[in-house]
């Protein structure tokens, strides 16, 4: 439950087991039991991420559920753009020069554009604001930049991480061991085995035979 | 009188094979006790070789450490310090972290030592939204190492990460798993994930004596407590 939620707040992710979910928003201050001034219902898949947003101006505002990325394209990053600017009917918002989303309307979001990470220098200009800030986009990871009115005549961008990976994945497993528990089996003991038997044979063959060989010999005499 | 001929002949005389026999007979014999002696030593020494696994014992319990605990990150980026020390008091852990990059092949380098256990700089800093990577020895040659009873984290039970700036994220297991190396799950382990999260990598199953590694890794999962 999130309380007093006022215009571009941002909560963390919340963990949910899978299923459906209703969303619903009330006044602040209000029981749980009143009626909400808005509500909806959406399924939660496994191993997803949504950003549940209430856009619009007071008088209309609405629930909109928004699925989020989880995974990013190798050595890249991923930004996407909400327009939350009340004032700023549309807005175009550059990442180092380039056009991430060109005269977004108010409350779309925009798609998902995989980047270079950097740091990158972010332009946000509507008709008559404009604001610029620097977002630091490592690789692995998801932003969602939210443009929004700090006053009646001025843009902010926030930047908002959607989700973040390791900047490299290493290859593979870890070596992380060195054996000095592991049961470990003893040599192989076969050979050895065979080696006593044949050396027994051997041992007891000649004993007879060197034995046997001496008795004539003394009898003989 | 005269002893009965074997070859019936009649007549005694000496075999010329009974002069070169008797020394091919002794010769045989001590031959004989010298190898099988080699080969009765050998295989006592062969299954002395032989180790049971090291049990796992009931781990000294860690006391809970003690400091101010991390928030959850808010979903607006900001700096979280990095991490310098580990404390899993349900399996009797505590150690500092050395930082871990990658080997020359892009493996995950591992700590220079089997007591301590090590943050991959490559992944989130913990505390930070997504996976952060700790991985420790499990023995060295001669005994267990840090993350030796790592397996044993069970569901629930909390692991401390003390930041630089001396706050403490706090998790909780999530999951404990096993795989070969050869199926490692670099997706869910290295891959983005959109909360605070934890994974504590070591190795286990069969240890393979030829190469001097385990085959497979043990990795703990755990989330952010809220």
């Amino acid at each position: 439950m999130l309380h007093h939620v006022a215009y571009g707040t941002v909560s963390p992710y919340e963990q949910v087991p899978a299923g459906e979910y209703t969303v619903a928003m009330r006044g602040a201050g209000a029981a749980p039991t009143t009626k909400p001034v808005l509500s909806t219902t959406f399924n939660v898949a496994r191993g997803a991420a949504y950003t549940v947003a209430g856009v619009g101006p007071n008088s209309g505002l609405r629930l909109q559920v928004i699925p989020d990325r989880v995974t990013a394209p190798k050595g890249r990053a991923l930004v996407r753009v909400i327009q939350g600017s009340m004032h700023q009917e549309r807005v175009t918002v550059r990442l180092n020069g380039k056009d991430l989303t060109s005269r977004l309307a108010f409350s779309h979001i925009s798609g998902y554009v995989a980047v270079r990470p950097g740091t990158l220098r972010v332009r946000a200009a509507g008709a008559t604001a404009s604001c610029t800030r620097t977002v630091t986009l490592t690789a692995g990871s998801i932003h969602t930049l939210v443009v929004l009115d700090t006053s009646a005549t001025a843009l902010g961008v926030t930047d908002l991480m959607d989700a973040q990976g390791s900047k490299v994945d290493p290859v593979g497993g870890a070596q992380t061991g060195f054996g000095g528990t592991a049961p470990r089996p003893g040599a192989p003991v076969l050979p050895w085995v065979a080696a006593a038997v044949a050396g027994l044979l051997a041992a007891v063959g000649g004993g007879l035979l060197a034995s046997r060989r001496r008795r004539p010999a003394l009898h003989a005499r | 009188m005269r002893q009965p001929d074997n070859s019936g002949r009649g007549g005694r005389h000496i075999s010329p094979y009974r002069v070169i026999r008797r020394p091919a007979a002794v010769a045989a014999l001590l031959i004989g006790l010298v190898v099988a002696g080699a080969g009765l030593t050998g295989l006592a020494l062969a299954s002395q070789t032989g180790r049971p696994a090291t049990p796992v014992s009931q781990a000294s319990l860690a006391p809970i450490p003690q400091g101010k605990w991390a928030a959850v990150p808010p979903a607006r980026v900001r700096a979280v310090a990095r991490p310098v020390r580990l404390f899993i008091p349900a399996i009797g852990v505590r150690t500092r972290l050395v930082r871990l990059g990658l080997t020359a092949t892009g493996a995950l380098q591992v700590p220079p030592t089997t007591s301590v256990a090590g943050w991959y700089t490559g992944s989130p800093r913990p505390g930070e939204p997504g996976g952060a990577v700790i991985a420790g020895h499990i023995d060295s040659v001669a005994g267990p190492g840090v993350f030796f009873r790592l397996r044993l984290l069970r569901h629930g039970e909390r692991v401390f990460v003390r930041q630089a700036s001396g706050r403490l994220a706090v998790f909780r297991v999530t999951g404990v798993r096993s795989y070969l190396k050869s199926r490692f799950p670099t997706r869910a382990v290295y891959g983005p994930a959109p909360n605070a999260q934890l994974r504590l990598i070591t190795c286990g199953g069969t240890f393979d004596v030829a190469t001097g590694h385990y085959l497979s890794n043990t990795i703990v999962y755990a989330s952010l407590v809220s």
